[in-house]
């Protein structure tokens, strides 16, 4: 009995230390963030190479990147889930689509930035730019999307399809106005994570959307990120920089965890009409 | 009386499924054809990825470096490009992270699967989920403003004080705080929610007749944990340490912003280490000065997506069996 009472002590001190540890964290960021911050950080541009001023190119550059990234992945991504789901059995490629896909998640990020940086800004002469930055930040998403639409569309019952095919309809009508009404719950909040995952990396943009302290003008124009103004404005020798350091690190895990939170909803309201 | 149904194959629409020409029966062909390209493109992505790494692998080595690849001596200009340096730094951080996350991970897990009051689950469990999702440059962000002046100003006078004159991995050789512990017990944080949801998760996933036959040949709780779940849970268990450990390998921002990045192989805990992603993060833009110095960077590259690579694929395979011996 003494084994299961100094076990059970040991295994609760574990979780209240792992818990302890997100807490310290989260309070500590907010605490930062929350002296750091004021309305102009939000709307001004940073002044004197960013010691003063505020954020609004980090902001606007995070949420373009992130967005486009998630539209570039979301269309190549869910159209292989969908593949991969229906398929599997049938065809060697969604086999193979699955494997990578899991393989890709595991790719460490700066990979990801090496690959883009070689690609995107070298050899297909995008330069540093939005649009390479968002193409990068897109591989990234891409086995995110696919394996949580494939999880999803594998749990919408066959039953319900099997009613649409013996009405007469074909594979893809019924792949359209059934399987992915079904899973559309679930594929929304695959792309709101995904996009939260995005929003939160730095490494493979470092090299392929790189930094400026303007609002970019178009695709072709280099853009600053939030990761990337919390990484710099940290590494600056200034204490002015590092104010801005929290307030850009607090807007950022602000956005991350509200869009987690938000898929979790999305889920949750839109999951009610699906059927079970 | 009923109405009879002339011409079944009519009403029914028969032929017109039949028939290969209608334009049902080409749609459906055709979007089936573009559901398959966009595998083909998500495989496409990453092969690409492999094979660009692969493809400058090869050249390092055609150009003879790779023979020295494990030497000490790392000096880009005079065309030395020896890894062992990076490397260990990678190791040394790596190991000292799962050290840290290893018995606090298993043990949650645990205490999550078996014993944690049912009121008490979801609140932590979305807590650790919470955990998952902070950017990694915060991680190093909190490491950078508080662990580093911990390990400093305590850690290191303290531990080093009073260990590191009989063992050498605590000596204080350089005490800046930038060192392979603060990036080992950030790292340890951030890999701690994988760690805990994946062996959390197949635990869970263990039937419960199993558990209620222990409990009934009067086995306690923890004694059935022992035998039972523990033994029915030990590859997916696995699969969650080496995923942890391929987190805790790639690691990009975090590690960069709290090791030090001093190229020289650490020997201490309390000694500055360069991880080969940190090393691919401050000099990718220089490559372009020199080929062979682009090939070095990329070989870096390839090391870390090889070991990477081939590590998630037993872990996806351990699981994948796993899910099959369950069906």
């Amino acid at each position: 009995m003494l084994e299961e009472k100094l076990l059970r002590l040991i295994m609760v001190l574990a979780t209240a230390v792992v818990l302890g540890s997100l807490l310290v964290i989260l309070v500590d960021v907010v605490r930062r963030g929350v002296t750091a911050l004021s309305p102009s950080m939000l709307i001004e541009l940073p002044r004197d190479g960013g010691r003063g001023g505020g954020l609004l190119n980090a902001i606007v550059g995070s949420l373009y990147i992130s967005t486009l990234a998630t539209l570039f992945s979301a269309s190549v991504g869910v159209p292989a889930g969908l593949y991969i789901a229906e398929f599997e059995g049938k065809s060697r490629i969604a086999r193979t689509a699955s494997f990578v896909a899991e393989v890709l998640s595991g790719v460490p990020s700066i990979i990801f930035g090496v690959y883009g940086f070689v690609f995107f800004v070298i050899m297909l002469n995008m330069g540093v730019s939005l649009l390479a930055g968002a193409l990068t930040l897109a591989y990234l998403e891409l086995p995110i999307i696919i394996k949580a639409t494939e999880e999803t569309v594998k749990l919408v019952p066959s039953h319900v399809k099997e009613a649409a095919l013996s009405l007469g309809a074909t594979r893809w009508e019924v792949l359209s106005k059934v399987t992915l009404r079904q899973a559309s719950p679930g594929i929304a909040t695959a792309v709101l994570l995904a996009f939260a995952r995005g929003a939160g990396e730095a490494a493979p943009l470092m090299f392929t959307s790189g930094y400026s302290n303007f609002v970019p003008s178009s695709l072709l124009s280099p853009a600053a990120n939030l990761p990337l103004a919390v990484y710099y404005l940290i590494m600056m020798p200034f204490p002015e920089a590092h104010k801005r350091a929290f307030a850009a690190a607090f807007i950022l895990t602000m956005l991350v965890l509200s869009v987690n939170w938000s898929s979790r909803i999305v889920f949750k309201r839109w999951g009610r009409y699906v059927v079970k | 009386m009923a109405t009879s149904i002339k011409n079944p194959h009519t009403f029914f629409n028969f032929q017109e499924k039949g028939d290969p020409r209608s334009l049902r029966s080409k749609i459906d062909k055709l979007s089936t054809c573009f559901l398959a390209i966009a595998s083909v493109s998500s495989i496409f992505a990453a092969s690409s990825i492999a094979a660009l790494l692969l493809y400058n692998f090869v050249k390092f080595c055609e150009q003879g470096f790779l023979p020295n690849i494990l030497s000490d001596a790392w000096l880009p200009s005079k065309g030395k490009y020896g890894f062992l340096p990076f490397i260990a730094g990678t190791l040394w951080i790596t190991v000292v992270a799962m050290t840290i996350s290893l018995p606090l991970g298993f043990l949650t897990a645990i205490f999550m699967a078996e014993y944690i009051p049912r009121k008490l689950y979801s609140p932590v469990k979305s807590l650790i989920e919470l955990l998952a999702g902070i950017p990694s440059v915060v991680y190093g962000m909190w490491g950078l403003m508080i662990l580093i002046p911990l390990v400093r100003d305590h850690l290191a006078p303290l531990i080093g004080g009073s260990l590191g004159e009989a063992l050498p991995i605590f000596r204080v050789n350089v005490n800046a705080g930038f060192s392979v512990l603060a990036a080992g017990i950030v790292l340890s944080i951030m890999v701690l929610p994988i760690m805990i949801s994946i062996s959390e998760e197949v635990m869970r996933a263990v039937p419960m007749e199993y558990r209620e036959a222990a409990l009934a040949l009067g086995a306690t709780r923890w004694q059935t944990v022992k035998t039972v779940t523990l033994r029915q849970a030990s590859s997916g268990i696995f699969a969650g340490i080496i995923l942890s450990f391929c987190r805790a390998f790639g690691e990009t921002m975090a590690v960069l912003m709290v090791a030090g990045n001093v190229a020289t192989t650490p020997s201490s805990l309390f000694d500055p280490a360069y991880p080969l992603t940190a090393l691919i993060a401050n000099h990718l833009l220089e490559m372009l000065s020199t080929p062979s110095y682009a090939y070095a960077l990329l070989t870096a590259g390839f090391t870390l997506f090889t070991i990477t690579f081939s590590f998630n694929v037993v872990a996806r395979l351990t699981i994948r069996q796993l899910r099959r011996a369950r069906r």
